[in-house]
């Protein structure tokens, strides 16, 4: 008789993230990825410079996210009229 | 349901206590800054007391450190295999931010179902690639949370040792202004559309819905397909197709919505078939 062994990959999953967790903190990883809390974010509260490339970039995006910014209004303003009328 | 919403509330406040900077205008820089709150919440804000996991790994990938790399993976990935995106659901303060606005009666969009993969590409460039390549946090330049929760607090009441000229606001500043007014725009008229479209977090979460040790189930013998767990549904899916669904945050509005009690929950293994006697 074949015996089949089934193993919940759940389990697994959790086994192996659990692993490299354990091998992270052991490693150090823990005390890494903080940075000195007085020290403010800059990337995450738009505070940063970037060169010439990158600033064309950053008005390019800028303005793709004004434009799809204007898009939706104008799509629900049709979709209010459009309700208006029925 | 009450109870979830009462949860994402008091799991904002668990993420955010450090009310004392409001007296002392100092940012909490103590050892729980390390661990990873299992849900988007900037590490920027000034009431934070974790870090965010997204902002952490590209931090791990900037510094190449292989330490911080496997500590947050692992963090995000344990959370994930265990209760794939439950986070989502019923801990994510942006999640319920865009919860909060979809309620506003405006007509509503739904989003295509492709729409679901530009996440992976967020996660992929934005929070590896990038990153990891040339050393700079881009999905953290870019994110709406960031803005919402670190930005504009930031501006209102700067903290102390941080002169003003620091902080003074330029055109990258007014991008993520930007940015962050299109998205809570777009939560007013599609459902939960950062989750589906953007999310780094919830793109890894994700992965293992199909595996994760709590599982949603649907009694297909008592099922009738009357959409009532689509009607319901935050991000908008047929739940009776697929209950472990990539884009699912098992929030479990399905579950207390659906007229049969078709669909459960709990921690369960993954069913398999029986082998033949």
């Amino acid at each position: 008789m074949k015996t089949v062994l089934r193993i919940n990959p759940g389990f697994i999953a959790l086994a192996a993230m659990v692993s490299l967790l354990v091998a992270g903190v052991f490693l150090g990883g823990f005390g890494q990825t903080r940075t000195n809390g007085s020290i403010v974010c800059l990337d995450c509260i738009g505070i940063f410079q970037l060169g010439r490339t990158g600033t064309v970039i950053g008005y390019v995006t800028l303005s793709a996210a004004a434009l799809l910014f204007v898009f939706l209004v104008t799509i629900i303003a049709h979709r209010v009229r459009e309700r208006g009328k029925a | 349901m009450r109870a979830r919403r009462y949860t994402l509330v008091a799991a904002t406040i668990v993420a955010n206590p450090w009310f004392f900077y409001l007296k002392s205008r100092m940012l909490y820089s103590g050892k729980a800054k390390g661990i990873c709150f299992p849900g988007m919440n900037c590490y920027a804000c000034p009431l934070a007391m974790y870090s965010c996991p997204i902002g952490a790994l590209q931090h791990s990938l900037a510094i190449r450190s292989a330490g911080a790399m496997l500590y947050v993976v692992g963090t995000i990935g344990a959370v994930g295999a265990l209760l794939g995106r439950i986070p989502c659901g019923w801990i994510c303060p942006f999640g319920l931010l865009q919860d909060l606005l979809y309620k506003i009666p405006l007509p509503k969009l739904r989003l295509p179902g492709w729409a679901g993969y530009f996440k992976y590409a967020s996660l992929g460039i934005l929070a590896v690639l990038l990153p990891l390549l040339v050393r700079v946090h881009w999905f953290s330049r870019l994110c709406p949370v960031g803005t919402l929760e670190g930005g504009i607090p930031l501006q209102v009441l700067p903290p102390s040792g941080v002169t003003r000229s620091i902080l003074e606001p330029g055109v990258f500043f007014w991008l993520k202004i930007t940015i962050l007014a299109f998205f809570l725009l777009w939560m007013t008229v599609t459902k939960r559309p950062f989750c589906r479209t953007a999310c780094p977090l919830g793109a890894i979460l994700s992965l293992f819905n199909p595996i994760s040790l709590y599982r949603l189930e649907v009694d297909r013998g008592s099922c009738t397909k009357c959409g009532r767990c689509r009607e319901v549904c935050p991000v908008d899916i047929n739940v009776y197709d697929n209950p472990n669904a990539l884009e699912c945050v098992r929030c479990l509005e399905c579950r207390d919505a659906c007229p049969s009690a078709s669909v459960t929950s709990g921690f369960r293994p993954l069913r398999r078939p029986e082998p033949a006697a």
